[in-house]
């Protein structure tokens, strides 16, 4: 039944309707039973245990339940706000809604309700399962996130520079620029907040990204030109390696503190990522992308070695078409382009469409979502990670999942590992990769995807 | 393709044989129970004056709350498990749970022009 087809109804019209269709039916069932020839025992017949009242009231609640679903309530505003019950269930329905439709309706399976339908239906249907436990839903949610959502995740970008740099000469070259700042851009500056002592030997630098934009604004005294403000902070390091790396913030706040931290050092962010040597890798790595052996190493070594288990990437993109790497290049031409495909679902390297992109087509692998599961100290928890290799930098994102603690230290060992790969030839997989290579390219060569997903299946489970 | 059974259902069958048994059994009821249903049809297209289309759960509640009321399901469940098997909240599942398999018999024969 469309919405646009449902009859607007108060609750006080529902609670009414909703007796009067109980008492037809209750007369009925009397009716009926009046007239029945009972069995064995007469009277009565046998009588369980249960209490009739209340599976009287549970009937009936169950029948104003699926009414008030089939119409468009219209509760009164109360004190101006809508109404505490209806809110709640509205904002449990939303954070199911928020996951993936094929996500949702594997909960609703496993909660052994009807999978059909549309997303809002599918989540009432699994949060009605969960009697609306909003603590359940949280878990739910949290335990089965594909992709890391903004608002709970960090976010680190690992800007690769042509060379580490002398600890001391970084530190007076920032240390004198605390309180200043300067222009990265038309209407852009960077402002250097404070200077710190950062890890391994490295130096912090907090600041913000303060960009404007310019629109005219009419008026009767003529147009003038209005700013809207915009500002980030950001948290970043340099010194550690060969890279700059920059916590917080969206992508434009990220280049513009590496282009910041570039200028005031000397050791300035390169135009793009350093290509892996695939041929410290062997014949599989043959005709494969740089880019996706970089992925692939982080894939097969790189999880592993910070010892992340149940890894099912959701959703792979490849960059179909080569683009220059300048990130700021202007592109005149209007012609269409198909620059990159993304493909979404589960256990997507075991994808034969996925391999063959890899294997025999040589496209680049640039990003993927995966959920995986890590113990720490005894704690464990679930957490979604994205891996990006933008056309300058890399980026980790992890999102806080069922256990924020586990996902803090996971987040800054995938770091340390993407570190150790965003330099020259980086590919450290060896082995690893090496085999994950040859598993790609058999699968590529097959005719369907397996009926169970092997490619980064956990050690143990081999 | 029939009424589908909500799958948390299902088990009712297994575990009950409502269908077979209560449902399909020749002393069950079928017309006073599908005459209910055109009956309860009627009242719940008032509900939605609209479309005219009435949602199989409203239908499927009514229906459960008639069984409930006629005690006949009941008598079927004591005799074959026992009268403390079940408790209020089994009660009410298993009242719904026939009343979609009972829903779903009168769909088939009204497709099939058995019913009215």
């Amino acid at each position: 039944m469309r919405a646009s087809d449902r009859a607007l109804m108060t609750p006080e019209e529902i609670e009414a309707a909703t007796e009067d269709l109980a008492a037809l039916a209750r007369r009925r069932g009397r009716s009926l039973r009046a007239n029945t020839t009972v069995d064995e025992g007469g009277g009565e017949g046998l009588r369980s245990g249960h209490s009739r009242a209340r599976v009287q009231d549970q009937l009936t609640e169950l029948l104003r339940q699926s009414l008030e679903d089939e119409v468009i309530a219209t509760p009164s505003v109360e004190d101006g706000e809508i109404e505490e019950t209806e809110l709640s269930r509205e904002l449990t329905k939303k954070a199911l809604v928020n996951l993936k439709v094929t996500t949702l309706r594997r909960l609703a399976r496993e909660q052994q309700v009807a999978v059909s339908g549309a997303a809002e239906e599918v989540a009432e249907r699994v949060a009605r399962a969960l009697e609306w436990n909003e603590g359940e839903v949280a878990q739910l949610v949290l335990a089965h996130e594909s992709e890391p959502s903004p608002e709970r995740s960090w976010t680190s970008r690992l800007f690769p520079t042509a060379v580490m740099g002398d600890r001391d000469s970084i530190w007076e070259s920032l240390r004198k620029l605390a309180g200043r700042y300067i222009r990265v851009g038309v209407a852009r500056w960077f402002v250097f907040d404070s200077i710190d002592e950062g890890r391994r030997g490295s130096v912090s630098v907090q600041g913000s990204y303060r960009a404007y934009q310019a629109s005219v604004h009419e008026s009767k005294g003529g147009p003038s030109l209005q700013a809207v403000p915009h500002q980030v902070q950001t948290s970043s390091s340099v010194g550690a390696g060969k890279w700059i790396r920059v916590d917080r913030g969206g992508v434009q706040a990220a280049k513009a503190t590496a282009r910041a931290l570039g200028h005031a050092t000397g050791i300035r962010p390169l135009n793009g990522l350093p290509t892996p040597r695939a041929s410290a890798v062997g014949d599989n790595a043959r005709g494969v992308h740089p880019y996706s052996l970089l992925m692939l190493d982080m894939l097969a070594s790189g999880l592993e070695g910070i010892e992340l288990r149940q890894r099912d990437i959701s959703s792979a993109r490849f960059r179909v078409a080569e683009e220059p790497l300048l990130a700021d290049a202007e592109d005149v031409d209007t012609s269409p382009k198909l620059r990159a495909v993304s493909f979404e679902g589960r256990h997507l390297l075991d994808s034969v469409h996925a391999c063959r992109l890899i294997s025999r087509d040589g496209r680049a692998l640039v990003g993927v979502s995966l959920s995986v599961s890590a113990s720490r100290e005894g704690r464990t928890g679930r957490m979604p990670v994205r891996l990006a290799l933008e056309n300058d930098h890399i980026t980790v994102t992890t999102g806080y999942g069922t256990n924020p603690e586990v996902a803090a230290a996971v987040h800054e060992r995938l770091v340390s590992e993407v570190a150790a790969r965003a330099v020259d030839g980086g590919l450290i997989g060896g082995d690893r990769l090496n085999g994950l290579l040859g598993l790609v390219s058999q699968r590529a060569s097959e005719d369907a995807a397996p009926a169970q997903a092997s490619m980064l299946a956990d050690p143990e489970a081999v | 393709m029939g009424l589908r059974i909500p799958p948390h259902y299902q088990d009712a069958e297994s575990t009950y044989a409502i269908k077979r048994r209560w449902v399909d059994h020749k002393k069950f009821d079928r017309d006073a129970y599908f005459e209910a249903i055109d009956d309860f049809k009627v009242h719940l297209a008032r509900v939605h004056p609209g479309s005219g289309e009435v949602g199989h759960r409203s239908i499927v509640g009514m229906i459960a709350m008639m069984i409930d009321e006629e005690q006949s399901l009941e008598q079927y469940i004591v005799a074959s498990r026992g009268p403390q098997m079940q408790n209020d909240d089994d009660w009410t599942r298993l009242s719904t749970a026939a009343a979609w398999y009972v829903l779903q018999r009168y769909e088939r024969e009204v497709e099939r022009g058995d019913w009215p």
